[in-house]
């Protein structure tokens, strides 16, 4: 009697690799049935695993058309098998598979997308309110530590993904118009919605400083570098006040 | 195990909208939650499914547990589960009698497993550990199957009968799966229902399913057959009361439609023009 481990190995190559081991151990009266058979699994093992990236990529399926994603898809699915018991996180590295594959604007759409997902369902937080700043002593403003709501990240991408992302959300065709450079984004979750918006170098900067629990003050020197002293802790407070006004700013420690 | 009443629809986020914001509160009487698609950090998908839970009774059904797996029981997801649950309160858990993938992999399908003594030992074991790691009884799921193993020495209800018995867990009788395996496999569905120990069975889900290349698949993208609501009504006049839904996964339509087949089930099974069964 084959050991279940073994005939579950068998079948297991048969449907992620095409392999005839699988077949010994089905019932059928010829191998074309056993085949066949065995067949529906990998079918639907492929087809399965297309449509999850097809829904958890749509702008770039949409910029690509389906027929160019569809290849991509195939092929990602065939060298990356589904380790994840939710099938949710299948299309974590589908973004740098598009890089080696085809191009790094595509890539950069799918890592836009991906992490718009990541925000989507990232983990819950109370926000900060405009009103909790008062009772922040005013000694302590100095060392205090804004937190970013755990759905916030950064990412700096090529600037061509951004209205790439948009064409294909409003259902415009693909075309290339030429934007070069990078773009810093910042992407988060507000009212249960994903957001991002193209920040500029010195709020880029702040939010990556923020992130790495940097003290205010020290956001507000390291803004010196695009404002002058004078100006910096203005610019620092405006940008604080933007935060919490997005739901971006968690909690504050002092 | 506390009781469930009525008729439900499997929860499906197509359908939020009007679940929780619409003119007037859809005629379900509970839902059923796909585990992993609610294992997730936070957002929108959790406190939908707490807002429905404030409304609804809520059952949770799995996809991956891999009763029948070879590889060691996942914990980590299993801690994740139990989470879940300590969160929903859902009033019972379910999941499916195959295996998901070996070695590390998940083939995200509901594979079937050679019907052996070994094998309900082996699955045996698995299910009292998870019973115990969770605190409760588990209800386990027959699955549609389009390959049997020359290996198998039991019957399909006959394995699923005996872990239902030693491992002293309850039933979620697919009456699709059934009749979808019976003609794929040539086997008499209604052998198959009549053997099951009834007292086991807590509840029933219905779907539909295409025709495939000499085979029936279980997509769950079209209305229940007749076929199928011909053995459900072997099922219930068998079981008696047994709480129904019904799944669907593809080609989704409008809740409306959905609960227009569901009251085809309460008309079957003898409900009261409330939807309201007693036990």
């Amino acid at each position: 009697m084959t050991p279940l481990a073994c005939l579950q190995r068998d079948l297991q190559a048969s449907i992620l690799d095409g392999t005839t081991a699988g077949r010994v151990h089905v019932a059928g009266r010829t191998d074309d049935e056993r085949l066949a058979r065995l067949g529906v699994y990998r079918h639907a093992y492929g087809a399965r695993l297309a449509e999850v990236l097809a829904n958890d990529f749509p702008a770039l399926l949409a910029h690509l058309g389906s027929d160019h994603f569809g290849r991509l898809a195939s092929g990602y699915v065939a060298s990356r098998r589904s380790v994840h018991r939710n099938v949710r996180w299948y299309g974590g590295e589908f973004p740098s598979y598009v890089k080696i594959a085809h191009d790094a604007i595509a890539s950069d759409l799918a890592r836009l997308e991906w992490i718009l997902g990541r925000a989507f369902d990232a983990p819950d937080a109370a926000l900060l309110q405009h009103a909790d700043l008062m009772g922040i002593p005013a000694e302590r403003w100095a060392g205090a530590r804004f937190v970013l709501h755990p759905s916030a990240q950064r990412a700096d991408l090529s600037a061509a993904a951004v209205p790439a992302w948009r064409r294909a959300r409003l259902g415009e065709p693909a075309a290339s118009d030429g934007v070069g450079g990078t773009a810093a984004l910042l992407v988060w979750r507000k009212e249960h919605e994903p957001y991002f918006r193209v920040l500029a170098a010195d709020e880029a900067w702040a939010v990556d400083a923020t992130l790495g629990r940097a003290a205010f003050a020290d956001v507000c020197e390291g803004l010196c570098r695009w404002h002058t002293p004078e100006d910096a802790p203005t610019r620092a407070a405006t940008l604080l006040g933007n935060w919490i006004t997005d739901a971006l700013v968690a909690w504050v420690e002092y | 195990m506390t009781a469930l009443y009525g008729f439900g629809l499997g929860l499906r986020p197509v359908h939020y909208p009007e679940i929780l914001d619409g003119a007037a509160r859809p005629h379900v009487d509970w839902f059923e939650a796909i585990t992993e698609n609610y294992l997730v950090p936070g957002g929108r998908p959790l406190a939908n499914l707490d807002r429905v839970r404030r409304d609804w009774p809520v059952v949770l059904h799995g996809v991956s547990l891999s009763i029948g797996g070879t590889d060691p029981l996942d914990l980590d997801y299993l801690a994740q589960v139990r989470s879940l649950v300590q969160r929903i309160e859902p009033v019972w858990v379910s999941d499916h009698l195959c295996w998901t993938g070996v070695d590390g992999a998940n083939l995200h399908d509901l594979l079937p497993l050679p019907y052996r003594e070994d094998v309900v030992d082996h699955v045996v074991e698995r299910v009292l550990q998870v019973q115990d790691f969770l605190g409760r009884r588990m209800l386990l799921e027959n699955v549609s199957s389009y390959a049997a193993f020359r290996e198998s020495d039991l019957s399909e209800w006959a394995f699923l009968a005996q872990i239902a018995e030693r491992a002293d867990c309850d039933l979620l009788l697919d009456v699709n799966n059934v009749y979808v395996s019976a003609c794929n496999h040539g086997f008499d569905a209604y052998e198959y229902i009549d053997a099951l120990p009834a007292g086991r069975i807590r509840q029933i889900h219905l779907a539909g399913h295409s025709q495939g290349d000499g085979l029936l698949i279980d997509t769950h993208d079209a209305p229940v057959t007749d076929a199928v609501w011909a053995l459900y009504g072997h099922a219930i006049e068998r079981l008696e009361y047994v709480p129904t839904m019904i799944e669907r996964d593809d080609n989704i339509p409008d809740l409306a439609t959905l609960i227009a087949e569901l009251d085809h089930a309460r008309r079957i099974a003898g409900a009261t023009s409330t939807g309201s069964l007693a036990a």
